[in-house]
Order: structure tokens, then C-alpha cells, then sequence
């Protein structure tokens, strides 16, 4: 992979200026207006994707974006792959609104499942073109010739022609061919290897360039004065109380966005402290400790029916046992290490803005909507930036970077503070599930109905903070997420009714985060489903095995219960008399219904005096189809089930009538070193099948895991996410 | 008015111009000398992002302030080590490709250096513990825990 | 007459005669104290000159105003900074030289006849909560010098915030008999007995440091006992320590450059931060005050005879067991500022080995630091804590709580829950 700042700087020819900043060398550099002959970013076009300069070097133009899940590296593999180039040859840029297609949010795991596709397309054509160039140049038949390292040679002639010298810094003008062979997966040198990711070496040493480490010459630092109520109106500023701040340029107030701006960042950081601003009293929150109440009594708007078999209601009454049970899953953020960052310039009436937002082609839209601009004047460049699981503060920063440069015409980079990220990035809303179901004599489901309370909307734009306060244009309905997801299940049962009542609001702004809706409707799924099977007196493998007609779904399950060594009798014998209770607790879900499978058995330990619960192991046998890089892959699983344990265990917003009140991370809590499981890992690779996404899918089995095996170890069964010590004393109590 | 202050980085004195002398460390290192090594997490000393070494002891330069400092030695994570010759701890990480997103990998990689430098082949737990107040949010943990243990086993 | 009526009317003979007998000894007891009282001569007020309005903000930090009357981030000396007392809650004044709302209209007679008797210029009684019982040592020169700089400042227009006070702790005359108790109207005296320094450190820390307002236990009347000056006393919450030379509760095995270090710093090797209330005397006070006047407490402290002050002390010894959930929470909570070593990671703020509070099993002010955190400005600038009482459970804390005590104090640590809850209630109050 050659370095990127050279490779930008070829695609916009005719750029009038280059402006590299000082603290960047030879890696990323500033984009400046889009060159004279812009560059084709149509997804139809092979020129929308792949480029070849004259030495055969290969850049690939990705609209999906490398969020720390090494998708750079595996689009790399796929182009090297299908075009016959070295791995090192190829260089991936990221969704630059100027240089890239739109290939929508990355987001939902999708980036290898739709974008990874989308440019191995790409380049089957771009090769298919190759060599009837070359067989005309040649002047032999195309099946006469061979590719090798970006070389084409005729096997009649032993001339061959180098993909350099047919096409280098020219374009292919040649629309995608959805026919174009694809190469033979037997023939895969590239793909399914577990290549070395291409950007940890610059991270392990401080080269790499973050979105956070971005500079631009002359630029100044923002901080936005965040209001006391999310909800209040501001009243006054007394605009003196940061006038001994040195290098302090501008207080800034739009509405109720209300801005620093500075010199120094640390100018910045101490004006925003010290700015005295008085807001209107506003509690327009719930009162927390009575959520679900609240989440119970919103008004619906409508009803979404995900699965509708025989007569459910009917036949509930009529089953030899019924089971009912209500779940919940508290509100979560994202929590994202780095908190977000951006920088914007608006300059001749041009606005650059540079992001680590996961989907810069929409936030251009949003920033063009916000400043009331044509959409040709914004220009959004994908920068890496900490990992953000999800739709998190980076476009609200972008936002606020946009608003801050415009008033005072110079660059402004805005670094959100820890209090910004936790308070006001966008939360995984709160969700309550109530599951009723019913068994024949026989301990065979029957009849299975459940109701989901989600706030209405799916994984559209997030209305930005910043337009919000500034009471500037911007979306009008929520979008917490492809949340209806995996309300289904994937069993098969006689008669089943699946309904999402769409709720009008939800108390915090929503949006997704990792596997959004698909991990707590699963929680609720895969927990009630070991209810029954207990209540059937059967094991809760063979149980689910019983009613899963699915080859490859039932396959995951024996493989699981091999490498887990499941045993399938029933309900072992549980000693009440030790203080640390074991027990393991098995989940399996088919992502979506349509793609994915996992199956997990967690090993728990419960300290009965005090409540707490120790996740000491996971097992996790994944099928995703073809696996493009099995490391990758592994290296997704362990985060999502360390990252799942944490917001299982520990993690929920708190918030009073005013804000959100866990704004650090002494009260929003997230697991460390020592509570971190082992994680065994079992894939599946089928080279011929479709590659699924990895990124999520694994996350969504972690909760219920985890409470079947508290059940199986303590008899207790957790409800209610998180598990944490006070509720799990609180049920054992109970029982 | 802004106060000149001396300071040895990475084996090399360099002078800074502040306005205010209690400044954090890290918008030091960051801002006036362009370093990347150490992030900005929390600026609360939580999460170890900013993870800096002076005289040799792994502390969070976020909740440092500068007047602190004094001749004491920093080194940064570009100090312990670059692509073409990395620190046995940085070449244990990219041999574990113990990174996700990699926000959090400074913090870890220059708190599991100051510890091993004082702790010789450390057991799972005493590692772990080492790092229990360095946080991740990848889940990054695991594969962290395998380049700590490989770095220990070289030194 | 049965032997009930009988013991009756003895019991009522020898308890009237007690009540004759106390009278008699208290109205001997006030007269005596009226008939000593210094009365101020008045004075006509003294140009404010630059030099006694530095001498004024020199003395106002060693008498330290500004905790009282500058509420934090609040203009300074604008007062409304909240007394919460078992009876209700009282409200500091605004004693800048604004006319309608400050002292503006104050003589440097009125000025100094509050300090010395608790009256104001109305002739109104003065709460005790401004510690008049100890300004009223206070020199007429310190005094005015105060004043001086006090009007030497911007005003600050800030009516007074009317204090919640039930019947009959709002009625302000019944304070003349509380007076005449507890207020001993005569200025310091040095005793000739003494060095010069050690009569400096007296001054400073009885009649403008104040420090038996904290340290002193205080009778139900709310006066200091005089007789256990300086043993430790319980203030909003916290323990305020034993500052005799008591070697085990009080300061027996300080060294002289740890207290020298403590009062001008807020930390001292070996010894811990200051923390709450004592940390805001070190940033407003104590730290402003010359190596010499700081000198000349320790030797003042030093002198204090030894006094248990109630304080039951273990011994120093590694506790039987060492709760291993406070040991796993403190790790991942708290070893970002305080290593394990119990040196600071950063600084030495926050370094807890031998912390004073790590030494009481009760751990009184180690749950008030966890629950309400701890700040202090200094020369390097602000050290914080923040509080834990959001993120952790009770039990969560009384294990770090406890853990603290073993692994700093080497004592073992009797911190419960219910103890937690305790004083989480009475900080929300
Ligand atoms: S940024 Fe310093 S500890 Fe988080
Ligand atoms: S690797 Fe992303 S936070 Fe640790």
C-alpha cells in the first residue's frame, strides 16, 4: 500500500493549490476545491473505484471507511485479488465526497457484504477491459493471455504489456459490468488470507494520522459551551468573564449554540470553562428511575408486524405450558475513546470539511442543509478517528467545526471534551420487550408472540447537535437504527406474531450502536427461548436444534457444542451452598434472519455475597460466508464480545430531568483487563458462499448468553440489562 | 504575556511558549511540538490515552501540568520506537496485530513498557492488573494482553 | 406522708438547691467576664495607605475571609456562601465596599467591633459562624488593615441571601447570653514565657487562622472547649484531626518540614493530601503565608500537650485480610492518580501513603473524599478528584474505602455500606 498523500494529490489534477500542513509529512495531506476535470464518483463507473497510474500502481476509491476494523486492508485484498496486482501495490482512499462513491453508511457490517462486492465488480471489468486492450495492442486473442503482478503476456507470443502502459493516469470511461467474471475462489492468492493490517505499524509508533492530530496552517481551536438542560433556551452571556483569556478570538452564539474560539486549544478549553452563560431552567427528561414506565406510556404511532404465522393469540390458551416474561435493555453511548473530532474550513463561500464520520457522503448533505449551501460547495474527507461502533458525536463535531469556521472565516478545529462525547453523542435508546409463548404436552412450541416498545425510524441521518441548537435546517425524525431487526426469530414455530409498537419518542436523541436493536431483541429472544426450554425440562441446545430447520444454522450449533464441550443433559444439580455459583448459558443468532450465524456458550462465575458476576469464557463458532481475512475476522469477534460483556455487565446512561450525568468515565463505567474473558474462537470459512459481514453480528448473542448461564448457575433469571451487582443481589433475593 | 519553558523530549531539549504555565503536558506535546504519540482521551486522568514516560514513569500527560515537569526526561511513544526500528513492546503489537481502531494502543504500549522495565515475565493476572486502569472500548484486550505477554517473554 | 411524697420532696429540696447554686456561680461567672471585657476606644478611621491595604490582603489570607465570603467562582468577598448547621442554614455576608448592599457605609469602628464583639453596624448579634470568638484576639491594627483592603476592591452589588433559621435560632438577641459564655472579649496577649515566634504562631493560628473553630470540640452549646483545645473535632462531615502533639492520634510524629510542607503545599510526604475543607484553608490561607509565619505555627502546634482527643488509634499493622473487590476496584478506578505504591502517579497530591484519614478505621474522610471528591488550587495549578459516589455502589465503595486503609494506613478498615449511605445523606442535606 503506497503512502495516500501522493496518490490524493494525483486525482486532483489541475488543484490550484496543495495545501500540506505543517505537522503532516509524507502521509495524509490537505485536499484542496475539487480539480478542474472533477474526478467520476459514480458507482457505475469502473473510474469511481479504481484508478492505475503509469507505474501500474493501483488506488481503490471506497465510499466504506475503515472504522479500526482493518476494512482497508481487506479492500485492498479483494481490488489485488480480482485485478492480479501485489497486495503492496494498492492504495485505499476513504470516503472523500470528492474522490470516492457514495456506497452509503458504513455501517450494520455491510462494508465487505455490499462495498467489498460493489469494487470486486468494478474490478473484473477494469481487468476484462485490460486484456482486450492489451489482446488488440498484441494483436492476439484474449484468451490467449495471462496476468501476472499487474503484467499481461500473450502465451503465444511471450510479449506481454504492463496495466502501467495500457492505462496508467488515464480513465477507464467504462461503465461496470455486472456481468464481468469474477475470479474462481479455488484461484484466491490474495483473499482469505490473513494479511498483516497495513495501518498498525503507523499506530504502534505515532505515525499514524488520527482525525484528532489533523492540522491545517493558521487554523484555530474550538470548544462548544454546551447548555445546562438539553432542552433550555439561552438567556444571557456575560461575555467578560473570558476576557483575560490570551489568544481568545471570538465568543460565538448562534441561537442556543453558544461557541469559543481561540488561539491555543488550551485557550480554548479554559474560555469554554470560564464562560459564564445563563440558560433557562428545562426538565424535559424523565425521571429515570420510573424509564420504563415512561418507554410503557409513550404514545404509538404504529404498528410493525415482523412475523405472522397461523393464530398465535389463539393457540397460546391452548398450550400445556405458558410461559410470559417482560426483558429490558437500558440506554447505552458509545463511549468511543477518542472523543470526536473535526476540523472545517469555509472559505469563498466554500465549506472543506474533514471527519472521521462513518458516512461523510450524508453529512455533506447535512452540512450543505445546515449553512443553507449547494451541496456542490461541500466537500466532507474521511479522516480515521477512534472507534465509534456507530453513529457517534463525529458529524455533530463536523457540525459544530462548520459553524464555528464560518463566523470567523479561518479554519477551526473542533475536539470534543470527554463530558461532550458522553453527554451529548447520540444514545442506544432504551428497549422493553414483553414475550408470551406456550408449550404442548409434549414440550414443543406452539405459539410464540412478543411486543417490542421502539422509538419509530431506522438508520436515517441523525439531526445534527449543533443545527439543533442553532435552530438551523435539519432532519425533523429520529434514527435510532435498523432496530426492527432480529424482532423475528429464527425457529420455527407453528404460530408466531412478532410486533414492534413504534413509539413517537425515546428520551435521549437516538442512533445505532453496534448491532442496534438486533442485540437487545436477541437478548430477549434467545433468554426467553432457554426459559421455555427449561420449562420443557430440555437442554437448551438440543431445544433450539428441535426447532431450527436450517442446515448451516444447525451446523453452527453442533459445531458449538463441540468445541464448547456442551453437555446436553438437562438442568445440572446446582450447589446452593458455595458463595461463587458456575454456570454456562448458551445463544445462537442468524443475523437479521438473512445472513451471519453465531453461536456462543458463556462460563460464569457469580459471587453470591456480593452479586458480582465473572464472564471467564467464550466460545463462539461464526459462519459469514467467505472470509476475505480470518485474522480480521478474529480480531472483530474478540472486540465484539468484549466490548458486549462490558455493556451486559456495567454500562447505562444515568441522566436527571436536566442531561445526561454520567459524563465521565468514573460514572459511566466500562470493563477493564481484569474482568476480560477468554475468547475461543471456531470459524466456519466457505469460499464459495457470499461474504457476510463481521463486524456486529457476534455482539448480538452476548447478553442472553450471559443470562442463561446465571440461570443454569444461580436459578436466577436477569431481565434486565445490565447485570450489575445490586439487581443480580436484588433477584437472587427475590428467588 | 507567555512564559518560555524548557523541556527534554525524547532525548532532545526543546523550548515552548505558553500562556499559561500549569498548561497539561499533553497540549504541549500535542500542540507545540506536533507529537501523535500521546491522544487525548478524557483530560481526566481516566483513561490513559495520553500515556507519556517521565524519568521513566508511565503518567497520563493530560492531568500533568508543565510547571511539574522540570529537567525531568519525557519520552513519547515516537520516542520509544519508529516503523523501521520499534520497541520490542511496539514490535510485539504489530506481530499480535493487537490494534482494532488503535486510539487507546499509546496508553497501553507505554504503561506495559514502564511495567516491564520493572517487572520481570509478570503472570496474566499481574498484568492485567497492570493494566486495569488503561482503558479500550474496541475489546481490543485480549490480543493486548497476548503482545504484553510475547514482549515479556523477548526482554 | 408515704415514702413516695417524701423522696419527692427531697428530690425536689436538693435539685432547687443545685439550680441556686449554678445560678449563683454563672451570674459570678458573667459578671467577672463583663468586668474584664477590653472595650475598644474608637478611633477615627485611618487613611487606607498601599501599604496597610497589602498588609489588609496579607492578613485577610491568614484569617482566611475569602473562604466564608467568596462563594467559589463567585465575585470575591460578595458573600451567600452556605452554612448548613444541625438547625438550619446561615448565609455569609458581602463584605465588599458596596454602599446598599456591602460595609461600604462601615467605620473602621464598626468594622473592628464586629470582628471583636459579633455586632454589626445595626447593633445586630453576629452568628458565631463568623468566628468572632477567635478575632476577637486580633489586633485593631490587623483589623483596620483588613478593612483597608477590603475597600480597596471592586464592590460587588449582592443582597444578603435571608438565612433559614427555625424559632428560636433566628431570634439574634438571645445570642447576648451565648456571648457571654463563650466570647472572651480580650486581644492576644504574648506570653513573655515564650519565644517571639512561637507567640507569632499563636497569634496566627488562634486569633486569625482560627484553627480551634475546626479542631476544637465544641460543647452542646456550640462553644469550643476550651479544655480540649485542638483534640479533633467532627466539622460538616468531616473529622478536622487531632493537632496536639499526641504521638499516635494528633502530631506526634510529624517531622517539622512535613507540617511546613503541609500548610504551605497541601501535601506532605508520608502524610497525604489535603483534603475538603482543609485543602480550601491551604489554597485561600495557608499557602499565601510567609516561610517565617509558617515556622512559627509549627512551633506553636508543636507546643500543644499531647491529647488523645478521643481518637481510639490501631496500632500500625498489615491487616488480616485485604478486601481483594476493594483492591480490584481500586486498580481499575483509581490507580490512574494513585499507584498501587502509594506514591502519586502525576504528583504528589496524590500520593496516600501514611494519608492521615488512612489511619482511622472509621475512614470518615476517606468516604468523604470518594463520595464528594476533593479540589485544590496550587502553584502548579488545580489538583481534582472527582467524586465516585455516581458510578459505584455503596458496598463498591466501602471495599475501595476499606482497601485504602489497609494498603496506606496499614490499619484494617471498618468502612460499611450503611456508613456510606450515612454520609452521602448528610452531604445531599
Ligand atoms: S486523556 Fe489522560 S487519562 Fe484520559
Ligand atoms: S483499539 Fe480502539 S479503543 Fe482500544
Amino acid at each position: 500500500m503506497r503512502d495516500v498523500a501522493t496518490t490524493r494529490r494525483q486525482f486532483l489534477k489541475g488543484t490550484a493549490a496543495l495545501v500540506v500542513s505543517f505537522s503532516i509529512d509524507k502521509h495524509q495531506t490537505a485536499g484542496a476545491q475539487a480539480g478542474a476535470s472533477p474526478k467520476s464518483i459514480s458507482t457505475e463507473q469502473v473510474d469511481g473505484f479504481i484508478g492505475i497510474n503509469t507505474k501500474g500502481e493501483v488506488t481503490v476509491f471506497a465510499g466504506k471507511v475503515d472504522l479500526g476494523t482493518g476494512v482497508r486492508t481487506a479492500l485492498a485484498q479483494i481490488a489485488a485479488e480480482e485485478l492480479d496486482v501485489p497486495f503492496a501495490a494498492v492504495t485505499v482512499i476513504q470516503g472523500d465526497t470528492a474522490l470516492t462513491p457514495d456506497q452509503g453508511t458504513t455501517s450494520g457490517s455491510f462494508s465487505i457484504q455490499n462495498g467489498g462486492l460493489q469494487i470486486r465488480q468494478a474490478a473484473a471489468t477494469a481487468r476484462q477491459a485490460l486484456l482486450s486492450m492489451a489482446a488488440k495492442k498484441l494483436n492476439v486473442e484474449p484468451s490467449d493471455l495471462a496476468v501476472s503482478d499487474g503484467t499481461i503476456t500473450s502465451n503465444a507470443t511471450r510479449r506481454s504489456i504492463s496495466y502501467g502502459t495500457l492505462i496508467g493516469g488515464k480513465n477507464f470511461s467504462l461503465k461496470v459490468d455486472k456481468a464481468a467474471a469474477v475470479k474462481d475462489p479455488g484461484h484466491f492468492k490474495i483473499v482469505g488470507r490473513s494479511i498483516p493490517r497495513v495501518d498498525i505499524p503507523g499506530k504502534v509508533t505515532g505515525q499514524f494520522i488520527y482525525m484528532q492530530d489533523f492540522r491545517l496552517p493558521g487554523m484555530l481551536h474550538g470548544r462548544v459551551v454546551r447548555p445546562s438542560g438539553m432542552g433550555a433556551t439561552l438567556q444571557s452571556i456575560e461575555e467578560d468573564s473570558v476576557n483575560d483569556i490570551p489568544g481568545l478570538i471570538r465568543v460565538v452564539h448562534i441561537g442556543n449554540f453558544v461557541g469559543v474560539v481561540a488561539e491555543t486549544e488550551w485557550g480554548a478549553v479554559q474560555a469554554s470553562r470560564r464562560l459564564k452563560v445563563n440558560w433557562s431552567p428545562w426538565e424535559g427528561l424523565p425521571d429515570q428511575s420510573a424509564l420504563w414506565e415512561y418507554v410503557r406510556a409513550t404514545k404509538i404511532l404504529k404498528e410493525d408486524v415482523t412475523s405472522d404465522v397461523g393464530a398465535a393469540t389463539a393457540a397460546l390458551p391452548r398450550g400445556a405450558t405458558r410461559l410470559r416474561a417482560t426483558y429490558d435493555f437500558a440506554i447505552q453511548t458509545h463511549g468511543s475513546i477518542g472523543p470526536s473530532c473535526s476540523v472545517a474550513e469555509f472559505k469563498d463561500g466554500a465549506l472543506t470539511c474533514w471527519s472521521a464520520s462513518q458516512a461523510t457522503h450524508a453529512l455533506r448533505k447535512q452540512l450543505a442543509a445546515m449553512l443553507s449551501m449547494p451541496e456542490e460547495q461541500v466537500r466532507c474527507i474521511y479522516i480515521d478517528g477512534s472507534g465509534c461502533y456507530g453513529r457517534n458525536g463525529h458529524e455533530d463535531a463536523a457540525g459544530d467545526a462548520a459553524l464555528l469556521s464560518r463566523a470567523v472565516g479561518r479554519p477551526v478545529r473542533v475536539q470534543w471534551m470527554r463530558e461532550d462525547e458522553h453527554g451529548w453523542d447520540p444514545k442506544g435508546p432504551p428497549t422493553l420487550i414483553d414475550l408470551d409463548a406456550a408449550l404442548d404436552a409434549k414440550g414443543n412450541l406452539v405459539a410464540w408472540t412478543s411486543a417490542f416498545f421502539l422509538p419509530v425510524g431506522a438508520a436515517t441521518p441523525v439531526a445534527l447537535v449543533p443545527a439543533t441548537l442553532a435552530n438551523l435546517p435539519r432532519e425533523m425524525d429520529i434514527g435510532p437504527g435498523g432496530i426492527l431487526n432480529d424482532t423475528a426469530i429464527p425457529y420455527t414455530v407453528p404460530n408466531i406474531r412478532t410486533v414492534a409498537h413504534r413509539l413517537e419518542t425515546t428520551p435521549l436523541r437516538p442512533a445505532w450502536i453496534r448491532a442496534p436493536g438486533r442485540m437487545q431483541n436477541t437478548f430477549a429472544n434467545e433468554s426467553f427461548l432457554d426459559e421455555l426450554a427449561t420449562a420443557a425440562g430440555a437442554d437448551p441446545l438440543e431445544f433450539r436444534l428441535r426447532h431450527l430447520k436450517d442446515a448451516r444454522g444447525a451446523e453452527v450449533l453442533e459445531r458449538l457444542a463441540a468445541v464448547a464441550m456442551w453437555e446436553r443433559a438437562g438442568a445440572k444439580p446446582r450447589d446452593h451452598g458455595a458463595r461463587i455459583a458456575t454456570g454456562r448459558g448458551l445463544a445462537f443468532v442468524k443475523y437479521e434472519l438473512v445472513r451471519t450465524y453465531v453461536g456462543v456458550v458463556a462460563d460464569v462465575e457469580i459471587d453470591r455475597s456480593t452479586g458480582e458476576i465473572r464472564v471467564k469464557r467464550f466460545f463462539v463458532v461464526q459462519d459469514c460466508g467467505q472470509i476475505i481475512n480470518p485474522d480480521g475476522v478474529k480480531n472483530q469477534i474478540e472486540g465484539n464480545i468484549v466490548q458486549t460483556v462490558s455493556r451486559t455487565l456495567m454500562e447505562q446512561v444515568t441522566f436527571n430531568r436536566s442531561r445526561v450525568t454520567s459524563l465521565d468515565w468514573g460514572s459511566y463505567r466500562i470493563i477493564g483487563f481484569p474482568e476480560v474473558p477468554d475468547v475461543v474462537i471456531d470459524l466456519i470459512d466457505r469460499p464459495r458462499e457470499k461474504p457476510w459481514g463481521s463486524g456486529e453480528p457476534s455482539a448480538s448473542v452476548v447478553p442472553a448468553a450471559i443470562s442463561n448461564a446465571i440461570f443454569a448457575a444461580t436459578g436466577v433469571r436477569l431481565r434486565s440489562v445490565p447485570f450489575t451487582p445490586d439487581k443480580v443481589k436484588a433477584a437472587m433475593a427475590r428467588s | 504575556m507567555t512564559t518560555s519553558i524548557a523541556l527534554n523530549v525524547n532525548g532532545r531539549t526543546v523550548r515552548v511558549m505558553v500562556d499559561d504555565p500549569n498548561m497539561p503536558l499533553l497540549y504541549a506535546l500535542r500542540n507545540d511540538l506536533g507529537l501523535r504519540g500521546p491522544r487525548f482521551g478524557c483530560g481526566l486522568g481516566q483513561c490513559g490515552a495520553c500515556t507519556v514516560h517521565m524519568d521513566g514513569k508511565a503518567v497520563r500527560s493530560c492531568i500533568t501540568p508543565l510547571s511539574l515537569v522540570g529537567d525531568r526526561s519525557i519520552v513519547t511513544l515516537e520516542g520509544l520506537g519508529t516503523p523501521e526500528k520499534p520497541h520490542p513492546m511496539q514490535q510485539a503489537f504489530i506481530d499480535e496485530q493487537a490494534v482494532q481502531c488503535g486510539y487507546c494502543i499509546n496508553g497501553m504500549i507505554m504503561e506495559a513498557a514502564a511495567f516491564l522495565a520493572k517487572t520481570r515475565n509478570p503472570s496474566d493476572p499481574q498484568i492485567r492488573e497492570a493494566l486495569a486502569s488503561n482503558l479500550c472500548r474496541c475489546g481490543t484486550h485480549l490480543r493486548i494482553l497476548r503482545a504484553v505477554k510475547r514482549a515479556a517473554a523477548q526482554t | 406522708m408515704t415514702t413516695r411524697a417524701t423522696s419527692r420532696s427531697s428530690i425536689l429540696r436538693i435539685s432547687l438547691s443545685l439550680i441556686t447554686l449554678a445560678v449563683v456561680v454563672a451570674v459570678g461567672f458573667i459578671a467577672r467576664r463583663l468586668a474584664t471585657r477590653e472595650i475598644d476606644p474608637s478611633v477615627p478611621d485611618v487613611p487606607a495607605t498601599a501599604e496597610l491595604v497589602a498588609q489588609g490582603e496579607y492578613i485577610a489570607r491568614a484569617a482566611d475571609c475569602a473562604a466564608c465570603h467568596t462563594q467559589p467562582g463567585g465575585k470575591p468577598f460578595a458573600g451567600g456562601v452556605a452554612f448548613k448547621l444541625p438547625f438550619g442554614t446561615l448565609y455569609s455576608t458581602n463584605i465588599t465596599a458596596d454602599h446598599e448592599t456591602g460595609i461600604g457605609q462601615w467605620s473602621d469602628d464598626d468594622f473592628v467591633r464586629a470582628l471583636h464583639q459579633g455586632v454589626a453596624k445595626d447593633g445586630r448579634n453576629l452568628y458565631p459562624a463568623f468566628p468572632y470568638t477567635s478575632y476577637t484576639a486580633m489586633t485593631r491594627d490587623d483589623a483596620v488593615a483588613i478593612k483597608a483592603y477590603l475597600f480597596s476592591l471592586p464592590t460587588a452589588h449582592a443582597p444578603d441571601t435571608p438565612d433559614q433559621l427555625p424559632f428560636p435560632f433566628n431570634q439574634r438577641w438571645t445570642l447576648t447570653f451565648w456571648k457571654w459564655m463563650f466570647l472572651d472579649e480580650h486581644r492576644f496577649r504574648a506570653d513573655p514565657a515564650r519565644s517571639g515566634s512561637r507567640n507569632r504562631g499563636s497569634y496566627l493560628s488562634t486569633a486569625l487562622g482560627h484553627c480551634g473553630e475546626c479542631h476544637t470540640p465544641r460543647n452542646i452549646l456550640m462553644g469550643m472547649s476550651t479544655g480540649k483545645a485542638f483534640a479533633g473535632a467532627e466539622v460538616s462531615g468531616w473529622d478536622a484531626y487531632n493537632l496536639t502533639s499526641d504521638p499516635a492520634s494528633g502530631l506526634g510524629e510529624w517531622t517539622d518540614t512535613q507540617l511546613q510542607q503541609f500548610l504551605s503545599t497541601g501535601h506532605a510526604e508520608n502524610h497525604g493530601p489535603a483534603a475538603g475543607p482543609m485543602a480550601d484553608v491551604v489554597e485561600n490561607s495557608t499557602r499565601y503565608l510567609t516561610p517565617e509565619d509558617i515556622q512559627a505555627m509549627v512551633i506553636y502546634l508543636r507546643g500543644l500537650p499531647a491529647q488523645s482527643g478521643g481518637y481510639k488509634i490501631q496500632a500500625a499493622a498489615p491487616p488480616a485480610s485485604m478486601d481483594s473487590r476493594g483492591r480490584r476496584l481500586f486498580v481499575q478506578a483509581c490507580t490512574g492518580c494513585h499507584l498501587l505504591d502509594g506514591e502519586g502517579r502525576q504528583s504528589p497530591w496524590a500520593a496516600l501513603r501514611g494519608d492521615r484519614s488512612t489511619r482511622e478505621s472509621s475512614g470518615t474522610n476517606v468516604v468523604q473524599v470518594l463520595i464528594q471528591g476533593s479540589q485544590i488550587e496550587t502553584r502548579q495549578g488545580s489538583m481534582f478528584m472527582h467524586s465516585f459516589a455516581d458510578g459505584y455502589s455503596n458496598e463498591e465503595l466501602a471495599a475501595i474505602g476499606n482497601f485504602v486503609i489497609g494498603q496506606f494506613g496499614l490499619r484494617q478498615g471498618a468502612i460499611t455500606p450503611e456508613q456510606i449511605r450515612a454520609q452521602k445523606a448528610s452531604v445531599a442535606r
